[in-house]
């Protein structure tokens, strides 16, 4: 988390190998990125990216599909289970024969996020070391499917799946995360369990609000935001 | 999180493939009825049913010997051409559509067509000073110097973009239309202080035509068609991800940089060789990709074949027209595929505006 420009999707690059850090190293089960087979790493590893521009006509069953890519060579009939699990996953178990073109752009997102959790799908269900990158998954979401998402990312983090997501939503990070790291202009301000990196302290420090953290009847803490925080 | 019936969908998805294989199935026939006329029409018209019966080797003695010497070296090589030619232009519209995320991308893009232009305009015009000794080689001189040219051009894009850091899309193509505007100002050049016969030559080479290529010209041709063919469809599920994007591409375990660079590297040799021996012939790569996605959508392992064969299609009817609409002349065929291919595209350009491709 952190304001716009703290460096959140840059350190996300960083977590996918798409930007090569100047020091330190990105390790998957203890294996540097680089030592990582391309093929092997994406059975690994998906990354949903910010924004999705795609250019040519295509359904949303073959989109979703195009995330079976890294195991072409394994058991047939996998890559339809997986696209079928995926759509129904994210709520869009009838749309797989819908132009892509043709949906909202909550429904695209959502699309995004199947064609990803496709790629990490495995016929036994397990986590099994799986990595997750989201940058900002509920974009464009109502809050009815950012809370569908939201959960949907907790089953997957509870089914062992390691799960890293860029959010804005100080308030969903307070529900649905372990932990976290706060930052703000390329520096961490905070990190660890989630509870404490949220403190009101730490994000006035990052976002320069004051802010009060609300704790509803359901006992779920909410952050609200009482004013911007004045200088000195 | 429900396992949901994978039946349901399995079923669409076989709908749509006994599709596909229907639109193929149709192709196939069109080809077939398209090579088999071409073979059989020109300024001395045979009898289809000869020309099947001799294709088919039931009746020898259905032509005449003269017919039977004007398809064995003259129509059937020249046929199979147009079907080598047309291939590889609409493999590497395919290819270079996927590379530029853009369904308006055409071969030309990465200046293989710019680069022939130039040099085979340039071989027009410095054929008076060439030797003599060369000869009967003198034949060749023009297709070596365009598939020279073009291969020289797309190297230099690919420097010019390596040189800007790595093979960034948008610098191949802004590279490529940089070195497209130098070409046409050198071959603006040359076309100034060309003489009249020159002239006619240049203008006729980049209308294109695939007259005079014989069997020797169809087996060169037939090495880079292939090969790109084969290329081609053993990468054809990266290209599927390649067109959601180069990131996308990569976290699915594509070497996209890899890629690209053999992508171009495989389409200046295709197009540089088809050029060489037909001079340009417009808008098929484009077109064809085009037209195959509206009738069996994006992927590739289907995309790849169906804008082949709509592309032989195109080519092999059009040459028949060039050959009969003002026989004994022949128009150029770069016109006949852009009389068919111009109003098409801007039938495509207006559908996807309005939102319903």
């Amino acid at each position: 988390m952190g304001p716009n420009g703290s460096g959140k999707s840059t350190l996300l690059n960083v977590l996918s190998g798409d930007l090569w850090p100047h020091s330190g190293s990105v390790e998957i089960a203890g294996r540097p990125l680089a030592a990582w087979d391309a093929s092997d790493l994406a059975m690994r590893r998906a990354v949903l990216p910010q924004n999705s521009h795609v250019a040519f006509p295509i359904t949303v069953g073959d989109l979703v599909a195009i995330g079976r890519l890294p195991y072409r060579h394994g058991r047939p009939g996998s890559e339809r289970a997986a696209v079928a699990w995926a759509l129904e996953a994210v709520g869009l178990g009838s749309f797989s024969h819908r132009s892509y073109h043709r949906l909202s752009g909550g429904e695209r997102q959502r699309v995004q996020f199947a064609r990803v959790l496709a790629q990490i799908w495995s016929p036994d269900g397990a986590g099994n070391d799986r990595v997750l990158l989201l940058d900002e998954p509920t974009n464009n979401l109502d809050p009815a499917q950012r809370l569908g998402i939201m959960r949907l990312v907790r089953q997957l983090a509870d089914q062992g799946i390691a799960v890293v997501v860029v959010l804005h939503d100080l308030s969903e990070a307070l529900r649905f995360a372990d932990s976290g790291l706060l930052l703000h202009c390329g520096k961490v301000v905070a990190q660890g369990v989630i509870t404490d990196v949220l403190s009101p302290a730490h994000i006035a420090s990052a976002f320069e609000v004051e802010v009060g953290i609300l704790t509803d009847q359901q006992g779920l803490r909410h952050v609200a935001v009482v004013d911007q925080r004045r200088a000195g | 999180m429900t396992f949901i019936d994978i039946d349901a969908p399995a079923h669409s998805g076989a709908a749509r493939d006994r599709r596909r294989w229907r639109v193929t199935a149709i192709l196939l026939v069109l080809a077939f009825v398209a090579a088999l006329a071409a073979v059989a029409t020109g300024p001395l018209a045979m009898s289809l049913r000869g020309v099947i019966a001799w294709a088919a080797g039931l009746d020898g003695s259905a032509l005449s010997e003269i017919e039977q010497h004007l398809i064995g070296h003259v129509r059937l090589p020249r046929v199979i051409v147009a079907i080598l030619a047309g291939a590889g232009l609409a493999i590497s519209g395919c290819l270079m559509q996927s590379l530029f995320r853009n369904p308006l991308a055409d071969p030309g893009l990465i200046g293989v067509s710019s680069g022939s232009a130039l040099a085979a305009a340039l071989a027009i015009v410095l054929m008076p000073a060439l030797p003599v000794w060369l000869g009967g080689f003198a034949a060749f001189v023009l297709p070596v110097a365009a598939f020279v040219g073009g291969l020289v051009a797309t190297l230099l894009i690919l420097r010019i973009a390596h040189f800007s850091g790595g093979t960034a899309t948008v610098v191949l193509l802004l590279a490529g239309i940089g070195i497209s505007v130098i070409a046409e100002v050198a071959i603006g050049f040359l076309i100034f202080i060309s003489n009249e016969q020159q002239l006619r030559d240049i203008t006729f080479w980049r209308m294109g035509s695939l007259a005079g290529n014989g069997w020797l010209q169809s087996g060169i041709i037939a090495v880079p068609v292939i090969a790109i063919f084969a290329f081609a469809w053993s990468i054809a599920p990266a290209l599927n991800a390649l067109s959601l994007g180069e990131d996308v591409a990569r976290h699915l375990g594509v070497p996209v940089q890899r890629l690209q660079r053999l992508i171009v590297i495989a389409v200046a040799a295709a197009v540089g060789t088809v050029v060489a021996f037909c001079g340009l012939i417009g808008f098929l790569g484009l077109v064809a990709p085009h037209l195959a996605r509206l009738v069996i959508g994006h992927d590739h392992r289907w995309l790849l074949p169906v804008s082949a064969l709509i592309s032989v299609v195109i080519i092999t009817f059009g040459d028949l027209v060039t050959r009969i609409a003002v026989a004994p002349a022949e128009l150029p065929i770069g016109l006949v595929t852009g009389a068919l291919g111009g109003p098409i595209f801007l039938y495509l350009l207006v559908r996807q505006m309005r939102g319903a491709a």
